[in-house]
């Protein structure tokens, strides 16, 4: 499977070794681990402090709630994802991109999601070439579409993303537990 | 071919004793006794190829041609096969990415196991681009002698620990994809592993495929995390007040002014459950920071917010370090609060701001009677706070 891999690898990383050694300047300095720390107490009040906010904007935004629409949800989401690439500073490739496309990200996926899905059932799959690609690579790829940003990335600088992202994402998760525990505490005990 | 190389690398041997090295003949020299020797005899046996032409002008050596003195030669000043010979050898001849695959080789470090490995390789293809009879013959006496070459580099090796490999590539630079490949493997072993400490449960499994497996599922899942939590809040919040946000900021950094002027604010604008809530929300948020300034502040305000008709018999004072219990009587305030805004009492908020000395603005004390209702539940200094359901 390494061989294979390194195989597949090695053709891949050709298209991109010309961005790759760019992308490698601009993140080669990161040692994943020592970005951000994610896992400390004062990232995580930092973040909810944004967090708060910003949030106060859009539920302002929303607080005579339009009910045709019921965007808030999502609204709230994006400037959670916001809040959280701010506090990254920036200096991870998934935090830069969050900040970089404002727009409608979901909106924009789903449509890329359902072109794409119309294109590839056009376009001629022959069950070799679907064997070809290696299970590891497969799967990398998805992880690159979770990640946001992070699609033609190399294995290993995709692997450090997604290291930070998925510390990222912890933090953001328990920061808002914390805060939905704060503000809806009041309305479960008052009904209780 | 094969022996043309022996030829070369030969010839390239002698220029290179001739530079420098001559501490290194004496040492090598019975190693190289041997082994140039059976190389020699090999490369002797064969027919003069034309290549061999080739490869003269590179080194200007004195011919091979007369092989008993040039083995002689050879046996007085060649070295072992250092590794610039064997880059000098690689530069010329040998195909085209040379440059890397020195530096790759010099960088990589030397390893006896890893010119050996190069050698066999070499062999190999080699071997696999010559068809001819003839050429095998060589290939296997070439196998022969470089494995002895190997055996006498890699002993010559042990003195030179930086140098890889001996024999150059034709014209496949697969040293430094191998190097490459290697350090581009070592690169993201370590950096699974650090995702294995990341993510729960995938200390059992081994092997990118299902480590990535477990890596996706996370991620979806915090994801979908996130996206239940931000629905939540923003069914959440329309309810509560904005300004809660800004206690919890103002929780990060301990500024009480601030704080009072958004519960103003809060008490303000909404008479309703909000401030209490707010309150609530900001001091069960202390009991992580003792902000006991703070807390008092707000258990003030909140105090000056509450419904005083209902909450009369309340006795609420307040415990710096426990605000757990803070919210519950909150709650019950809050839950009061629906009910009618009974008529404020000037002296508590009065009283209030002489225990207290908060820093209430003018505009703010004056904007506290005309719109929130008071309880007298000021005390003095130890508050406590009662649950009363």
């Amino acid at each position: 499977m390494s061989s294979l891999q390194s195989n597949a690898d090695s053709t891949n990383s050709e298209p991109l070794q010309r961005s790759n050694p760019k992308k490698r300047r601009k993140i080669g300095h990161t040692n994943s681990p020592t970005l951000v720390p994610w896992r400390s107490d004062t990232q995580q009040r930092i973040y909810s402090s944004k967090l708060a906010h910003a949030l106060r904007h859009v539920l302002r935004r929303n607080h005579p709630p339009p009910p045709a629409k019921s965007n808030t949800g999502r609204e709230v989401r994006e400037t959670a994802d916001r809040v959280l690439a701010a506090t990254a500073k920036g200096r991870t490739r998934w935090s830069r991109a969050i900040l970089a496309s404002p727009l409608n990200r979901w909106k924009l996926r789903r449509m890329h999601k359902k072109v794409r899905k119309a294109a590839t059932g056009l376009a001629k799959r022959s069950p070799e070439t679907r064997r070809r690609l290696p299970v590891v690579q497969k799967k990398a790829r998805v992880l690159g579409r979770l990640v946001p940003g992070c699609r033609k990335l190399s294995f290993p600088n995709l692997l450090e993303e997604a290291t930070d992202y998925i510390s990222a994402l912890e933090m953001q998760v328990r920061a808002m537990t914390a805060l939905t525990e704060l503000l809806t505490g009041g309305t479960s005990h008052a009904s209780a | 071919m094969l022996h043309c190389v022996n030829m070369t690398v030969l010839e390239r041997q002698q220029a290179r004793s001739r530079k420098c090295h001559q501490q290194d003949q004496d040492q090598d020299q019975d190693y190289q006794r041997s082994s140039l020797f059976d190389v020699f005899s090999s490369s002797i046996t064969m027919d003069g190829y034309d290549d061999s032409s080739l490869h003269m002008p590179i080194m200007p050596p004195p011919a091979p041609a007369p092989a008993p003195s040039s083995s002689s030669a050879l046996s007085r000043t060649t070295t072992s096969i250092t590794p610039r010979v064997a880059t000098s050898l690689a530069s010329p001849t040998l195909g085209k990415k040379r440059k890397p695959l020195t530096q790759k080789v010099v960088a990589g470090g030397g390893g006896a196991e890893q010119q050996s490995e190069n050698k066999k390789d070499k062999k190999v293809k080699v071997s696999g681009e010559e068809d001819s009879s003839k050429i095998t013959e060589q290939t296997n006496k070439e196998e022969v002698a470089s494995a002895e070459n190997s055996k006498g580099s890699s002993e010559a090796q042990n003195h030179k620990p930086d140098y890889i490999h001996v024999r150059a590539r034709r014209g496949q630079a697969t040293d430094s994809h191998s190097l490459a490949e290697r350090v581009r493997r070592e690169k993201i072993s370590e950096r699974m592993k650090y995702l294995q400490d990341l993510v729960p449960g995938c200390n059992k499994i081994t092997g990118k495929a299902g480590m990535l497996d477990e890596i996706i599922n996370y991620v979806q899942s915090l994801q979908r995390q996130v996206e239940f939590l931000s629905m939540k809040l923003a069914a959440v919040n329309p309810r509560l007040d904005l300004n809660i946000d800004d206690l919890f900021a103002k929780e990060v950094f301990p500024a009480c002014a601030p704080n009072f002027q958004s519960i103003g604010m809060a008490s303000s604008s909404d008479m309703s459950n909000n401030p209490a809530a707010a309150a609530a929300a900001y001091l069960d948020f202390n009991s992580v920071q003792q902000l006991v300034s703070c807390s008092n502040g707000l258990i003030n305000n909140i105090g000056m917010s509450m419904n005083p008709s209902p909450d009369m018999g309340l006795r609420k004072t307040i415990a710096t370090p426990h605000s757990v219990s803070l919210p519950e009587t909150f709650l019950d305030s809050s839950s009061c609060f629906t009910q009618a805004l009974p008529p404020s009492i000037w002296e508590g908020e009065f009283q209030i701001q002489n225990l207290y000395n908060v820093a209430f603005d003018q505009p703010r004390a004056s904007s506290f009677p005309p719109s929130h209702p008071f309880t007298g539940l000021v005390e003095a200094s130890n508050l406590k706070m009662e649950m009363e359901m």
